[in-house]
């Protein structure tokens, strides 16, 4: 079983390696491979599934390691994989719904010139996002959550070529840098935290078999967590630190399918899911947590209102489930955090695919440019149908998977403040309107259609993908994901559920039903442009604008300054003037050299008096 | 094989010398032969080295100057071998670097070839006056390299890299003067000093004198701030080759002379001035990176990045346990290497296109994909992405530092943030973009000799980032025997 992982953890760098050498000007050998390795990774995952006893697994994790390096009487740090029902359900994530979009990539991708390179960057994204779900200790955590902020850079600004691609991969990169000081804090503190004889640890195991023991104060344990949850505030774009994710939508479609699906955004929560021993012990910091992530669901929710890229909609819906899905786990509720991951990985791959074979179709990102095309349902049947599968799935309409994931996660929300379920349950009808409002414009829009345009459908690679996602959108509920990971000894008892089933779905049906009469003969936006509401969310409530002014005003200027204070301090004053002191001092003595040679006889003279006399007085 | 590191070089250079001007070919291939021939050397003795072994290896020892107590005296232990080994990548690909077109390639080549045996001679000697004696031949031919065949602003800059260095030296020298005066040994065998102080230690006024002279001394090529003006400046002006081998290598002078004569010699001093080091690398890490930012020169900013970066290897050695020293030695290895790639990038682009403005360029990664990826992975590589060995040197040093200095290891990560806010703002705007009609010329290193260089460095770079063990073996007993 530990081969298999190794295997899987292995084969996507090879194929990276490989096609970086030998296959960049061979784009489909190149797609061929990245999709063919991946899928051997699901296929080996499968094996692993089927042999697992996740009862035993679950308490005692399969482990296997060596040492990397040596902390020269610290400790160590090693590489290797542990195996437990929460890696098991990421590792069927990443590689079956990754290799769905590899397959799908080798068509959409298929007229690009980069096509090699692409297929290489994905291979490696795919196998740091495997790194962080197999890795046995948190450095080794750092070292793939490093990996794929790489790969999520060379992704982004795949086209680089554009100025805004290449700003939006600078962007995500250091937006992700910043949550990484954090965690990089929080892990040295919580290595020296837990030492016992001057030796730290970063295995996950030891961790947590030491943490109860370790007698590390409350005021500690919130700092160590809040710091490590920086990192997953970068990766997993959680407000303040979302500000890359929409940007991200530069790079090509799959793309963004992968990193709002399968990878990179879930690696932040699983990251919280893995480390949930640690976030348990402090329940301010899981407080904490869990209102950044409503936060974050509630302006994500709003701000999609507003957007007219489909693309970006979608990405600001990523974003406002992320949030519930990290609202969750701050709610002591792992379990719901994780399926409601499982649940979102199938309908955002789906909606994102499905969007991009829209793009495809239409050559436009624009909803309301998608408006003109005629009769969409019809020719581009399998593409709209199963966009609007994903989009029940991702409203939480039972059956649909999204409904049983969602409604773990309200119900896991009355055990918190009041407000905070209020928040919750009005991001369900955001939710609804804004999905609403993008299907009423793009499929059912009553306004007048340019009959010249004609919307073509996508070819069998593409839609493939699309129908297998579309299937566990549906179905994706009924999954034994609870077996796989196990009864957490916090899950809620849950109660209530009726009622509140009834709430939200009738929340969500209101949401978009509002929608569709708003939007079915709108010709454009409705809100006016200079409308309050309008402005903020147009300026996405200006965290853009803060941090531009940050940096313009706060780095900038340090920089401005110690540039400054080099060029006219530590050069012109310091070196320079020491230099100058030195020449006028010497132009000075210079004035003794008269050239006359009795003048030097006589000096010369003195000093040999001067100094014998000193010789003979010792 | 160890005696004749340092001899190899200088003979090859005589040779360039005798042969005739017009055979430039001809002293080419002895230039880059005799480097290939230490960089053989050097793995060979890689790989008989055993790690386990205490104290130094390959030993050898004659009296030199008996009067004095001088020997001519070599021997290798970890931290040295790694340096070694630092140093034959960065000489060998360096040697072919020294060779693309130039006016006077003879004498060119001679100068080269001086520097590159009198490195080898510091990295080898036991014997401090012989160390020293090298530690000054390094400053010959630098002078003349960078004022004949150097850039911009040339004679400030050569003139201000010599004058900065050889006053560090002196006041070395002067220190070094004192020790051997107050150990009253009439010797200056490094083995015998250490043994000598251990038995007889001297008073604590003096210890800390020293230990200050000596970390200002060395601090000075080590480019502490705020003594670090020659470097940006320095490099900027000097040639490709000689950048290469003096932000990669000379500079890990300091601090690997700081551990030989400070650390293993003077521990107690060391930890007086440990506080003050601690907080004057903290500033050069965050001040030499913010000064980056702003540079329009983008060799001017790979200088800064390099203050920056010595800045981690002096946080430390002022730190002092086994983890940070040993991440150091990792650090000056690793760093090394990656200055010497992005300046034979830049340098690379700059034969061409006389130009090396941040700004000057665009869209290069279409134009000339295989320097420009090279330029990209050389910057990650010191932006600390795991995969390249910085990235693990930096982590030995956050986790040896931080019990001790906390505040100073947050700004230290806070500085890797920095070092990505101008390297990837250079990157996108030097090979990301559109293309620049200005450059159309421009083209790709398309040769085997051409593309050897890069190769041989962001190898090195990747192997020992996946496997650090490999250097930290050899290294890890080095550090272990200098500070128990």
């Amino acid at each position: 079983m530990l081969t298999l992982a190794w295997t899987i953890l292995w084969i996507p760098f090879i194929a990276a390696v490989l096609i970086t050498l030998f296959l960049l000007n061979k784009p489909r050998a190149a797609g061929w491979l990245a999709t063919g390795v991946l899928f051997a990774g699901f296929i080996c995952t499968l094996r692993i599934l089927s042999h697992a006893q996740f009862e035993s697994l679950n308490h005692s994790p399969l482990e296997s390691s060596i040492v990397w390096l040596s902390l020269g009487g610290h400790g160590v740090i090693e590489f290797g994989i542990l195996l437990n029902g929460l890696s098991i359900l990421m590792l069927l994530i990443v590689t079956g719904i990754g290799s769905l979009i590899f397959l799908y990539s080798i068509s959409y991708m298929k007229e690009d010139k980069s096509a090699g390179r692409y297929f290489a960057c994905l291979s490696l994204f795919a196998f740091s996002m495997l790194g962080i779900v197999l890795a046995n200790n948190l450095v080794q955590v750092f070292i793939f959550w490093e990996l794929v902020g790489l790969s999520s850079y060379l992704l982004i600004g795949f086209w680089y070529e554009k100025d805004s691609a290449a700003m939006a991969g600078k962007k995500a990169f250091l937006t992700n840098r910043v949550g990484d000081i954090g965690m990089m804090i929080g892990i040295l503190l919580l290595f020296h935290q837990i030492a016992t004889n001057h030796i730290g640890s970063v295995n996950f195991l030891t961790l947590e078999g030491r943490l109860p023991h370790a007698g590390i104060s409350e005021g500690m344990l919130a700092a160590i967590s809040l710091l490590i949850f920086c990192g997953v505030m970068g990766k997993s774009a959680q407000v303040p630190l979302h500000v890359w994710l929409p940007d991200a939508m530069e790079g090509p479609t799959p793309v963004s399918a992968l990193m709002h699906a399968a990878t990179m955004v879930a690696a932040g929560v699983f990251l919280l899911a893995r480390l949930y021993f640690l976030f348990a012990a402090s329940p301010s910091a899981l407080h904490i947590i869990a209102w950044i992530g409503v936060v974050t669901a509630f302006l994500a929710g709003t701000m999609a209102l507003v957007q007219n890229d489909i693309k970006k909609i979608l990405a600001y819906s990523t974003l406002s489930q992320l949030g519930y899905m990290v609202m969750a786990i701050g709610l002591a509720d792992r379990n719901a955090g994780m399926f409601h991951l499982t649940t979102h990985a199938f309908f955002k791959a789906l909606l994102f695919l499905a969007a991009g074979s829209l793009i495809h179709g239409m050559h436009t990102q624009d909803i309301w440019e998608m408006r003109r095309f005629p009769k969409t349902l019809k020719h581009m049947l399998v593409t709209s149908f199963t966009f609007l599968m994903g989009t029940l799935a991702l409203m939480g309409i039972p059956p649909f998977s999204g409904y049983f994931s969602k409604e773990e996660i309200l119900s896991a929300a009355t055990h918190g403040p009041k407000l905070l379920l209020i928040i919750a349950l009005s991001v369900v009808f955001l939710t609804a309107f804004y999905m609403g409002r993008l299907c009423t414009i793009v499929f059912f829009s009553q306004t007048a259609k340019e009959e010249h345009h004609h919307a073509h459908e996508s070819d069998g690679f593409i839609l493939f993908p699309l129908a297998v996602l579309a299937v566990f959108s549906i179905a994706g509920g009924y999954l034994p994901i609870k077996e796989i990971l196990g009864h957490s000894a916090h899950a809620a008892a849950h109660h209530g559920g009726n009622l509140l089933a009834i709430i939200s779905v009738s929340l969500g049906l209101i949401g978009f039903g509002t929608a569709f009469l708003v939007f079915r003969k709108a010709q454009g936006p409705v809100l006016g442009e200079n409308s309050f509401p309008s402005i903020v969310l147009d300026h996405k409530y200006f965290f853009d604008e803060l941090y531009d002014d940050l940096i313009r005003y706060g780095q900038e200027s340090i920089a401005t300054f110690s540039d400054a204070f080099e060029r006219h301090v530590v050069v012109q004053f310091a070196s320079n003037g020491t230099a100058s002191a030195a020449r006028s001092l010497g132009q000075l003595l210079s004035r003794l050299q008269t050239g006359v040679v009795q003048f030097y006889a006589l000096v010369f003279a003195v000093g040999v008096t001067v100094l014998v006399f000193l010789l003979m007085l010792r | 094989m160890i005696l004749l590191l340092p001899w190899i070089p200088f003979l090859a250079a005589f040779l360039i010398m005798l042969a005739p001007r017009e055979k430039e070919f001809l002293h080419k291939q002895i230039a880059v032969t005799s480097c290939a021939v230490n960089f053989a050397i050097v793995l060979w003795l890689i790989f008989h080295f055993h790690p386990e072994v205490p104290g130094y290896q390959f030993a050898h020892r004659y009296p030199w100057i008996p009067f004095l107590g001088i020997h001519y005296q070599v021997g290798l232990d970890g931290i040295n071998m790694t340096l070694c080994l630092l140093h034959a990548l960065v000489s060998f690909t360096g040697a072919i670097v020294s060779c693309w077109p130039k006016d006077r390639m003879k004498e060119y080549l001679c100068f080269y070839l001086i520097l590159t045996g009198a490195i080898y001679g510091v990295f080898t000697a036991l014997d401090v006056f012989q160390l020293y004696l090298f530690y000054e031949l390094t400053l010959i031919p630098l002078y003349p390299m960078i004022v004949i065949w150097g850039s911009k602003n040339k004679a400030y800059g050569a003139m201000k890299l010599t004058l900065f260095i050889t006053g560090g030296a002196m006041l070395a020298l002067f220190g070094i003067l004192i020790l051997y005066r107050n150990l009253g040994l009439q010797s200056f065998d490094l083995l015998e000093m250490r043994k000598n102080i251990e038995i007889l230690p001297m008073n604590p006024g003096t210890v800390h004198g020293l230990a200050g002279i000596f970390l200002v001394g060395f601090g000075v090529i080590a480019s502490l701030w705020p003594l670090h003006s020659w470097s940006p400046i320095g490099y900027a002006a000097a040639p490709t080759s000689v950048s290469m081998l003096h932000a990669g290598v000379l500079k890990k002078m300091g601090p690997y002379l700081m551990l030989r004569l400070a650390v293993a010699l003077l521990p107690d001093g060391v930890h007086y001035w440990a506080n003050t080091l601690a907080v004057l690398s903290c500033v050069g890490i965050l001040y030499a990176g913010y000064a980056a930012v702003k540079q329009q020169d983008l060799k001017f900013m790979i200088g800064f990045s390099s203050v920056s970066h010595m800045g981690y290897i002096l946080l430390a050695i002022a730190v002092m346990n086994q983890a940070t020293l040993s991440g150091a030695v990792l650090l000056m290895f690793s760093h090394g290497v990656m200055a010497a790639t992005t300046f034979a990038c830049i340098g690379f682009i700059y034969e061409q296109t006389h130009a090396r403005g941040v700004n000057d360029f665009g869209g290069l990664a279409k134009k000339i994909p295989f320097i420009s990826t090279c330029l990209i992975m050389a910057s990650f590589a010191s932006l600390g992405l795991p995969g390249f060995s910085n990235f693990v040197a930096e982590l030995l040093i956050f986790f040896g530092s931080w019990s001790q200095y906390p505040i100073i290891v947050s700004l230290a990560i806070f500085g890797v943030f920095i070092t990505s806010l101008y390297l990837l703002r250079m990157v996108k705007s030097v090979c990301y973009g559109a293309e620049n009609p200005r450059w159309s010329l421009l083209h790709d290193a398309r040769t085997i000799a051409d593309k050897l260089p890069f190769v041989i460095l962001l190898g090195a770079l990747m192997l020992f980032g996946f496997w650090p063990q490999g250097l930290l073996r050899m290294i890890q007993p080095a550090v272990g025997a200098l500070l128990s």
